[in-house]
């Protein structure tokens, strides 16, 4: 039942109701709200009482007024420095260029204990030993690279750099290389066959 | 007795029910699921390819090897991860304290040393003394046929791990018809008579 009245009384509760909201609202400074009366009249007797005071509290105190021109809000906010650039201990890289692989495939060492080498300096005078082995002796290389005598004499005797020999005419398709009698005969597996057509009779 | 075709149809159509007659008649197909339209397709990587995994064995036959820089090696040789050596050693039997004296002195350690033993030898008595030897000098060693040492060596090497091989050219082969194709392939020109 609540709600059929509603519903008729609406309507008329919404009558221009968009011309009276813009007519509140477009108004310079809006009207206080009536006070209760028994605040209204509480009001008036303390006029009545003591009128200066109230007249004061109505009126600006430019004291007052000049002191709050006076109240700025200011901010300081220190810039922060990276603490790791200062630590000279350890500080932080500066290359920074790409990682080239190295030219043998593995990183060489800064060290070398005695009694080792590296491998470009085993191929170095692998190399070298060969080409002139008068230039480049076992005694030499076993002083230059501190390595025994007896392992530097295996090595030249089973280690060799090889002779690169390159095709004159490089259009034709590569030649076998090989030994021209060849030493070692390619094997070929030799796989039961099935027979085509009748089973072999026995004799 | 159904000599005509569309009395068989007409015959199907009384003893199967409809649906399977449908199934006869109408071309289906499915799309794969193992394929979704390039999406995502798989590749297949040759690791003898790749330039920058260093240098590998393409190939062995009983005279030598075939490097992946197209350089054809002849006789035994000791490879690197980038360079190579010949080794002048004709069998496993010469395999020595003396032959393997340069990969005990370099320096950093080598991680592994694959050596291949040419072919494939039941007697593997001349093993225990590499082994002893290498373990000695704190070396880890794999020995092999030459036919599986040259697979290990390269897959060892695009690791990137500092891989030696010690390898010796086998003394018979067992060829299939597809090697012997590629042989003639790139020796010759299949479709030209030889003199």
């Amino acid at each position: 039942m609540g709600k059929v009245l509603s519903r008729v009384k609406r309507p008329f509760q919404n009558f221009n109701l968009e011309s009276r909201v813009h007519k509140i609202i477009s108004q310079e400074k809006p009207v206080p709200a009536p006070k209760y009366e028994s605040v209204q009249l509480e009001i008036e007797r303390l006029m009545k009482d003591n009128p200066e005071e109230f007249q004061e509290m109505v009126k600006k105190n430019e004291i007052l007024d000049k002191h709050l021109k006076n109240v700025y809000v200011t901010s300081k906010s220190e810039i922060l420095k990276p603490s790791g650039s200062t630590n000279v201990v350890k500080p932080l890289p500066l290359n920074r260029s790409s990682y080239e692989d190295p030219v043998f495939g593995i990183v060489e060492p800064e060290n070398v204990p005695k009694g080792r080498v590296t491998l470009p300096n085993a191929l170095q005078f692998i190399t070298n030993h060969h080409a002139n082995a008068a230039k480049c002796s076992v005694g030499h290389i076993c002083e230059k690279y501190v390595l025994p005598e007896e392992t530097v004499r295996n090595i030249l005797k089973y280690c060799r750099t090889f002779e690169v020999y390159v095709p004159q005419n490089k259009n034709t398709k590569a030649k076998y290389a090989g030994p021209s009698i060849r030493r070692i005969k390619v094997v070929t597996r030799k796989f039961k066959e099935i027979n085509s057509g009748e089973p072999k009779t026995e004799k | 007795m159904y000599s005509n075709p569309l009395l068989k149809v007409a015959k199907k159509a009384v003893i199967n029910p409809v649906s399977s007659i449908l199934k006869r008649t109408i071309y289906r197909s499915t799309i794969r699921k193992c394929y979704d339209g390039g999406q995502e397709r798989t590749t297949a990587t040759i690791l003898n390819k790749e330039e920058d995994l260093g240098l590998m064995i393409d190939g062995y036959s009983e005279v030598g090897f075939r490097l992946n820089n197209n350089v054809t090696v002849l006789g035994s040789m000791l490879i690197f991860p980038r360079s190579v050596l010949s080794w002048t050693v004709d069998d496993i039997k010469d395999v020595s304290d003396e032959s393997l004296a340069l990969l005990t002195i370099i320096e950093p350690k080598i991680d592994i040393i694959v050596i291949g033993t040419g072919d494939k030898m039941d007697n593997v008595s001349y093993s225990h003394h590499i082994f002893h030897f290498l373990r000695k000098c704190n070396l880890s060693v794999e020995i092999l046929p030459t036919a599986q040492a040259c697979p290990t060596f390269n897959f060892l090497n695009s690791e990137g791990r500092f891989v030696v091989g010690a390898m010796i050219p086998p003394k018979t082969i067992l060829a299939s018809d597809d090697d012997i194709l590629r042989m003639k392939l790139r020796y010759q020109n299949l479709y030209e008579l030889n003199d």
